[in-house]
């Protein structure tokens, strides 16, 4: 490949676009072309720009004042879409929407934020079952490192964090440490094996409210999740434990956890 | 599906996503009150039609695709086609000989300010894209338009966006020199 041609494509490189053989080519050329490399990276920072300074822009937020109301004229216009449909059936709706308009506009806000984080455990806890479990995700995952230059450089901090110790039930081993992607949510994800269960501790970019001590989620089926917030990141420990012990395991975790995204 | 359960599955799915969807809305639309309206509309449009949207696919691009066709119909009925971009195309590439590295100190304003100043059709696709992380294939069924097109909408507008950042940079050294 020449420079011209992977001067084309470093954009959708960054933007995973590519097919594995032509990223395959072009990893090789940039291995041997540090002028093609500096280029990548003025790419990879004008990008990560880009998102950002959008994602920070106080102009641009929506009010909480629209937040908060939106639920509810969203919950409202479903239900009078339901009225057309059956007057019998809608009275009862609409006295939901009514009650619903009343706490809704109290709550939605809160309850916004709660779903939010309600997705992702639910994404962290499907990574954990399919990548740390059943190997079964769609994309293959990639090293730290990799995802730190592509994607979130705060990744990086994690190709060093060490295993919990003064955990009560023995000793937690490192057995894996990469970044994948579950349901569009990229995790660097490492995976401990801890009193003969496997637990994944996922960590994501995400400013939903949850504070910076690990708290146990609802979770579905067997799995539960723990989370906690550092920096602009938020930490989930999936496990097969009991409540109890996942909890132990993120009270053990979270020092070296925070200690690396204080800054990110 | 039962009323409740719609709700709950669009409430875990789509409503996360408000965030980014108002952003790019007053971005484009450059009033908070068209940003809102824009968005509610979305939002409700896509609730009528989650039973069309495929779990576990790019929910965000779901919603970003309603939001630009609903945002293209109004444009139509109020007359306020997109500019054409052919005739940009042409004279930029008559034009823009040499694209300048990226400024090695960048700030938000100054990544944003720039954006700005290059034509909207190039903001569009780059937003799409860099932020809201969009495929191409995504971005040219949101757009309506062919596949090639973005990718070289996205092309040139990556290169008008470092000159105009080129610029920024420039203004900028000169104004701390002056200070």
């Amino acid at each position: 490949m020449q420079c011209r041609e992977v001067r084309e494509l470093l954009d959708a490189f960054l933007g995973d676009q590519l097919l594995v053989e032509t990223t395959n080519d072009l990893v090789r050329h940039l291995e041997g072309c540090p002028a093609c490399r500096t280029e990548l990276e003025g790419r990879r920072v004008l990008r990560a720009r880009l998102q950002s300074a959008f994602a920070s822009a106080v102009p641009l937020a929506p009010t909480p004042q629209f937040l908060n109301g939106l639920e509810t004229r969203l919950r409202a216009h479903q239900t009078s879409r339901m009225t057309r449909r059956s007057w019998l059936r809608s009275w009862g709706a609409a006295a939901a929407a009514i009650v619903s308009a009343i706490a809704g506009g109290l709550f939605a806000r809160g309850a916004l934020h709660r779903s939010r984080l309600a997705t992702l455990a639910r994404s962290a806890a499907g990574d954990h079952q399919n990548c740390a479990i059943k190997f079964n995700l769609s994309e293959r995952p990639i090293p730290l490192e990799e995802a730190a230059r592509r994607y979130d450089p705060a990744f990086a901090s994690f190709t060093t964090l060490p295993a919990p110790t003064g955990l009560p039930n023995g000793v937690a081993e490192i057995l894996e440490r990469h970044s994948c992607v579950y349901e569009g949510r990229r995790f660097a994800h490492v995976v401990f094996r801890y009193s003969g269960h496997i637990v994944s501790l996922l960590v994501t970019e995400g400013s939903e409210s949850i504070g910076p001590s690990p708290e146990l989620l609802p979770a579905d089926g067997a799995l539960q999740v723990a989370s906690f917030s550092a920096g602009r990141h938020l930490a989930f420990v999936v496990s097969d434990l009991s409540s109890q012990d996942t909890s132990r395991f993120a009270q053990a975790i979270v020092g070296l956890v925070s200690r690396r995204l204080a800054n990110g | 599906m039962s009323e409740e359960s719609t709700w709950k599955a669009f409430e875990a799915e789509a409503l996360p996503h408000v965030d980014r969807l108002f952003r790019l809305a007053m971005w484009l639309e450059r009033d908070r009150a068209a940003a809102e309206d824009l968005v509610q509309e979305t939002l409700t449009q896509a609730l009528q039609s989650f039973h069309r949207y495929t779990p576990g696919t790019n929910c965000r691009a779901w919603l970003t695709s309603i939001l630009q066709h609903l945002r293209s119909n109004r444009r139509r009925a109020q007359n306020r086609e997109p500019i054409e971009t052919g005739a940009i195309e042409e004279r930029f590439e008559q034009t823009l000989t040499f694209v300048p590295p990226v400024p090695e100190h960048l700030t938000d304003e100054d990544v944003l300010g720039a954006l700005r100043q290059i034509p909207e059709t190039y903001q569009e696709v780059i937003l799409l894209c860099d932020v809201q992380e969009m495929t191409y294939k995504e971005i040219a069924s949101a757009l309506n338009i062919p596949l090639g097109t973005v990718m070289s909408r996205l092309h040139r507008g990556r290169e008008l966006l470092r000159v105009a950042l080129g610029r920024t940079a420039t203004s900028t050294v000169k104004t701390r020199e002056m200070l």
